[in-house]
């Protein structure tokens, strides 16, 4: 039933490498002949069923290359983003993700930088265990020894020999013309960077001894699966020896194996890449503000904004092991010198982040007081009680909220200097009043009428226009003050946590939030059970054998590999 | 000309015209005058916050300037291409400010600006013999009364009164200086003195901020600690460049930074410190490799003081007044050396020799001469977070 | 330590290397060199390594930049009281200059040949001026060497005299020569060198067996087979890390051992 379309995505994306290829030789070595194709995909996973591919998020290109060559190699540019499908994690969008030729040339131009730097004069000690008889003409049998180990741990798994011969006669090729070995490597290097096994997590499947007729991932799949959802990176050499030695399809050693990485430094690197999925992120790459109307809007601000909340929610669920709950009224979080103007707070140290506790009541407690959150979900100019209504429930809910009718007239709520309506809540109440309206308004502004003593830009205030104003909000019947009284409601609700555990489902498997709510509930009462916290739910989601289990559900039309068809 | 344009080419002539202040490189500064200790607050101050510590960062540090027609009668002081002229009998005079003698005129000026040795009226001022130069004729002046009437250790002088009407006012570096172009400007704009301190403060080259402890009403209180010191910390501004409040500021005394230690009083929301040295950072650093003292000139005003008036909105609006090192008045044409001379038109020979003949203070017991003049900066000062330097520190001093 | 033939001085001449001040209160510069000009040992002044003279006496070196404002040429400027006070050290007699105090902006009638003398900013250690009495050795390119007549070995007691005029003329050794990761570079803290890392943070190691907070690890790469036989890579841990002589490196939050975690020990080569 799911082989056809498995069998055809197979092919189709079997064609990639040599378009790859192709761009790859483009630059350094022009002159060389390139005569064999890339094996396809399908040959160099001899047996093994593709049953998924997830493109490389940026952060991950990243991570991986840091792990792989050193943190001092540079990654210079940017990597063109993976679309969100709505109300959906990027994560799944991942699975969906094609690279078109502009992102391809990206890629492109990325690899054969990073290759420079790696088989430089400064740096190919590290990664050349041979001296080839002579350095500028080719040499396979040192080009092998050089490629193997790097094929290994780019493509996550071993290179197939065909794989290999390839490699090792693209540095041949490249070595040539270029009258140098080291040249050739690099060329060699750049290929498998732009290869779809580099910029894909290709997940394959082998038939489950358990489930006769059904199929599971495979170890080399597990091993990538449990790296890049606990620490968003590349499987380490610990985890290529447990995939390499079995460990990985017997559920006891994937349970060791995985408690190990959620108690690992690293896994904050991964409940940050999570946490910048499921909060939306990318939008501070769009952040603007009026800097007329918010003076303290500047650059530094921008980038410290998402990595407070980032910083606050690792420190609350990994490092003192908080309960998710508490993520909504914390007083702790982080402050830079920048950060500190915006708070009116002082910064204990000029320099770098540092911890910040807000008094006892204080409004600003919890992820929701946070700036960041606060000016994401506003305009640039004014603050939008909608906007962050909306926020709350989409994004900590999972409660989709309809967009607005195309023909709305939004001037009532535009008209933020009309004295005659001078708050926000005001402007509201008049706009919300057109029946087309007050239906979604009322699910989203009595949350975020309640953070109105923040302004566009997350800075405290207690009137707007001259007028007090009233942070009174009301969620699913539930009435309180200002963003701390938020806060605690939504710890109350379980919607929260369901929430949670959905997004953490789905972005652990790349598979939408409806296909993993059978899932959620069996979730939840586990994540309960843990003290709601994060290293419960991550080591649960990481174990459990259904998130192994291959989707029987047919694909839809390959879009994500169109471009390769031609 | 050919030497001009050789300079040009060698790229001396921006590292020269530099250290005069960055000329016209930054918005012009409307002139505004410091607050006056004496006028009635307009609205009552609010309460200090609990504990009685204060911060703020000085958003503005220039020596005021008082404009209209009485203070330099006779128009700005002469720049060097004028004072050759000067020199001169009126006939030789005529003859060379002929447009077809303008060549002529150039060469004949810069060299006025060369001794022998290849010393230069800058680089060494002491070694020219030159005029007084025109100085502020009017009666009045920003600043305090610093000898308060005691004639002891200080030179012969006239005091000024403040616009408002306060008398014996101590500002001699401004009754020397003050008809410079430098200093006046033009039109009520600020002259390239006060645009360039403006730029030295936003670039964080010399962040000074101020930490009140033991206040207790920003009314009236008999004793409050005055940290006055430097931070490497650049202030935060807004798109316009204005300082933003409430950020923070981590005070260092290490080199080249200090921290001034004051003693001082609140009388009628006027926050005035007892006299002391206070020395603070003053990074020229434009000079060139050869010459070391843009890394180490200071700010140093001895028997220095702060008359500092709280402002309602918070702010601290005032001067600070001292006596001053001659040379230290000079030292930012004097790093430009001889391009301060024959680009910028400094002569700053005559500004040594002004200088000197109005100096009454820091009276050497030797010689019996002063080699200080009185002088007084406007300062503006907004509110901040300001950590001192760690306790330990602090506690060895 | 060694004598010096000139001719090897004049080829040093032209080594690069940026020059900075003597003075306390500006950063002490590494020599570059371990060859000294005759008769100059190292010694200890003011609790600091300094270079020392005849007679054990501390060299001192008069910044020439200092002076400027005394005369154009301020290499000239050390004659009669000044001379009576400090006893210049001199190069031998037959020695050529190979550096003048630079013309400023505009200056006319000194040497037009300045491409025949080292750049004073660029200088190595010592180079040979024509002093009042003679050549003269002069330090880092700005500093004319003398000892202070009648002082005891090991008095820095006129360090900073004159407005900073007469610096003790301070030691720090040359770096030794490391293969180090990029990003791995040398610093002189606590009178040693010490491993640092980017923006000059301590590279530490040690064992800090459960708090393990402070103890961020010095990154390599997966794919790395080290750097020769002082460089390894430990694939074990979570993370690969550096290993420098078999000891696991660890970064410092700062550039001070005070930013060091309890139970680490610098790492130095």
């Amino acid at each position: 039933m799911m082989m056809n379309p498995i069998k055809r995505m197979a092919w189709s994306v079997a064609t990639l490498p040599l378009v790859l290829m192709g761009c790859a030789a483009s630059e350094a070595p022009k002159t060389a002949a390139v005569q064999d194709a890339a094996p396809a995909l399908a040959r160099t996973l001899p047996g093994q069923q593709i049953v998924a591919m997830r493109r490389l998020t940026e952060a991950q290109y990243r991570n991986v290359i840091a792990d792989v060559f050193g943190p001092d190699v540079v990654v210079a540019g940017r990597i063109e983003p993976i679309v969100r499908p709505v109300h959906e994690m990027i994560a799944s969008g991942a699975a969906e993700a094609s690279i078109s030729p502009a992102g391809l040339d990206q890629f492109d131009a990325m690899g054969r930088n990073i290759a420079a730097q790696v088989f430089g004069e400064q740096r190919r000690a590290q990664f050349v265990p041979c001296a080839p008889k002579d350095e500028k003409v080719a040499d396979a049998a040192c080009a092998a020894k050089v490629l193997t180990p790097l094929g290994r741990y780019l493509f996550r798994r071993p290179m197939s020999p065909a794989e290999q011969a390839f490699f090792v006669k693209l540095a041949g090729d490249g070595a040539g013309p270029t009258g140098s070995f080291h040249k050739g490597l690099e060329l060699a290097l750049a290929a498998m960077l732009t290869s779809p096994r580099f910029l894909y997590i290709v997940e394959t499947a082998e038939p489950d001894p358990a489930k006769p007729g059904e199929l599971r991932l495979d170890a080399w799949s597990r091993a990538a699966r449990l790296s890049f959802l606990l620490w968003n990176t590349t499987p380490n050499e610990t985890l290529l020896k447990a995939a390499e030695a079995g460990k990985l399809t017997d559920q006891a050693q994937l349970s060791i194996l995985a408690e190990t990485m959620v108690a690992s430094p690293r896994f904050e690197q991964g409940v940050r890449a999570f946490f910048a999925d499921m909060l939306l992120f990318e939008k501070f790459d769009e952040l603007s503000k009026d800097p007329v109307i918010y003076p303290y809007f500047n650059q530094d601000v921008v980038q410290a904004l998402p990595e407070q909340m980032l910083r606050t929610i690792t420190d609350h669920l990994v490092a003192r092991r908080g309960d998710y709950r508490d993520l909504f009224t914390t007083q702790r979080t982080f402050m830079t010198r920048s950060l500190g103007g915006l708070y009116q707070v002082p910064v204990g140290r000029s320099a770098g982040w540092v911890p910040y506790e807000f008094a006892p009541g204080d409004d600003r407690a919890g992820l929701l007081g946070q700036a960041g959150f606060l000016a994401l979900y506003s305009h640039s100019g004014r603050s939008s009680p909608t906007l962050r209504g909306r926020a709350v429930r989409e994004l900590l809910m999972c409660e989709p909220v309809p967009n607005p009718p195309g023909n709305v007239n939004f001037t009532a709520v535009q008209e933020t200097g009309n004295k005659a309506k001078p708050t926000a809540r005001i402007r509201l109440l008049a706009h919300a009043t057109d029946p087309s309206c007050s239906g979604c308004h009322k699910i989203t502004d009595p949350i975020g009428l309640s953070l109105e003593r923040f302004d566009g830009l997350g800075m405290a205030r207690k009137t707007e226009n001259a007028a007090l104003i009233d942070a009174s909000g009301e969620m699913d019947g539930k009435l309180f003050q200002g963003a701390i009284g938020l806060g605690k409601t939504m710890a109350e609700s379980s919607s929260t946590t369901q929430c949670l555990s959905m997004r953490a489902l789905s972005y652990a498997t790349g598979r939408s939030g409806e296909d993993v709510s059978n899932y959620v509930e069996g979730l939840e009462r586990k994540f309960a059970a843990g003290g709601y916290g994060i290293r419960a739910l991550f080591s649960q989601i990481a174990t459990m054998p259904e998130a192994y289990q291959v989707v029987t559900k047919p694909l839809a039309a390959p879009t994500h590999v169109s471009m390769l068809t031609q | 000309m050919e030497n001009s344009a050789r300079f040009a080419r060698l790229g001396l002539f921006g590292s020269a015209v530099a250290a005069v202040f960055a000329l016209g490189a930054v918005a012009p500064t409307w002139l505004r005058a410091p607050a006056d200790a004496a006028a009635p607050r307009p609205q009552p101050l609010p309460a200090p916050p609990p504990g009685g510590v204060m911060g703020f960062v000085v958003d503005s540090f220039v020596q005021p300037v008082i404009q209209g027609k009485d203070a330099c009668p006779q128009g700005t002081a002469l720049k060097l291409r004028d004072a050759y002229l000067a020199t001169l009998p009126a006939e030789e005079r005529a003859q060379l400010e002929r447009k077809e003698n303008e060549a002529q005129l150039t060469q004949r000026w810069h060299a006025y600006a060369f001794g022998p040795n290849n010393t230069n009226v800058c680089s060494q001022p002491d070694m020219f013999e030159r005029p007084v130069m025109r100085t502020v004729q009017s009666k009045k002046a920003w600043g305090l009364d610093l000898d308060e009437g005691k004639t002891d250790d200080t030179c012969a002088h006239e005091s000024f009164a403040t616009p408002t009407g306060e008398q014996g006012i101590d500002n001699q570096e401004y009754r020397a200086m003050g008809c410079t172009l430098e200093w006046r400007g033009v039109d009520g704009i600020a002259g390239d003195n006060q645009s360039g301190m403006k730029q030295f403060m936003a670039s964080g080259e010399w962040t000074q901020v101020i930490l009140l402890r033991g206040v207790d009403s920003l009314q009236n209180d008999d004793e409050v600690e005055v940290i006055y010191a430097n931070t490497p910390d650049r202030p935060l501004a807004d798109s316009k460049g204005q300082f933003l409040r409430g950020t923070t500021f981590t005070i260092s005394d290490k080199a080249p930074r200090n921290r001034n230690v004051l003693r001082g009083r609140i009388k009628n929301g006027v926050l005035t410190t007892d006299p002391a040295d206070i020395v603070l950072t003053q990074t020229w650093g434009q000079g060139g490799a050869r010459d070391i003292r843009g890394n180490r000139t200071k700010w140093h005003y001895a028997k220095g003081r702060l008359r500092l008036a709280f402002q309602p909105d918070g702010s601290l609006r005032g001067v600070m007044g001292g006596y001053r090192p001659i040379f230290d008045v000079i030292v930012s044409p004097a790093i430009g050396g001889a391009g301060s001379a024959v680009v910028a038109g400094i002569d700053c020979a005559q500004n040594l020799a002004t200088l000197r003949h109005y100096a009454d203070g820091l009276k050497n017991p030797k010689t019996g001469k002063c080699e200080g003049v009185s002088a007084a900066q406007a300062i503006t000062a907004i509110p901040a977070f300001v950590n001192d330097v760690p306790a330990p520190r602090t506690a060895a001093r | 330590m060694k004598g010096l033939a000139l001719a090897a001085m004049a080829m040093a001449c032209f080594s690069s290397g940026v020059a900075f001040a003597q003075p306390v209160d500006l950063p002490i510069p590494a020599a570059m060199t371990t060859n000294f000009p005759p008769g100059v040992t190292l010694g200890k002044a003011g609790g600091v390594a300094v270079y020392a003279g005849p007679g054990g006496r501390t060299l001192y070196g008069m910044d020439m930049r200092t002076l400027l404002r005394d005369g154009a040429d301020p290499s000239q400027h050390c004659r009669e009281a000044c001379a009576e006070a400090w006893e210049p050290l001199l190069a031998p007699a037959d020695a050529k200059p190979n550096i003048i105090f630079p013309m400023g902006f505009g200056e006319r009638g000194r040497p037009a040949a300045q491409s025949e003398y080292v750049q004073n900013a660029k200088a190595p250690d010592w180079t040979v001026i024509a002093g009042p009495q003679g050549p003269q050795w002069v330090y880092k390119g700005w500093h004319l060497v003398f000892t202070r007549k009648g002082e005891a070995p090991g008095s820095a007691e006129h360090e900073g005299e004159d407005r900073m005029v007469w610096n003790t003329l301070k030691h720090v050794p040359p770096a030794p020569k490391l293969t180090t990761p990029v990003d791995v570079s040398l610093a002189f803290v606590d009178g040693a060198y010490a491993l640092v890392g980017h923006e000059g943070r301590l590279l530490f190691t040690g064992n800090c067996a459960e708090d393990c907070a402070g103890w961020r690890p010095l990154a390599a790469g997966m794919a790395s087979r080290g750097l020769g036989n002082d460089w390894t890579v430990s694939r074990e841990a979570d993370s690969p890390q550096w290993l420098y002589h078999r000891k696991p490196a660890f970064v410092a939050e700062g550039t001070s051992p005070a930013d060091l975690p309890a139970g680490a020990a610098v790492l130095r080569p």
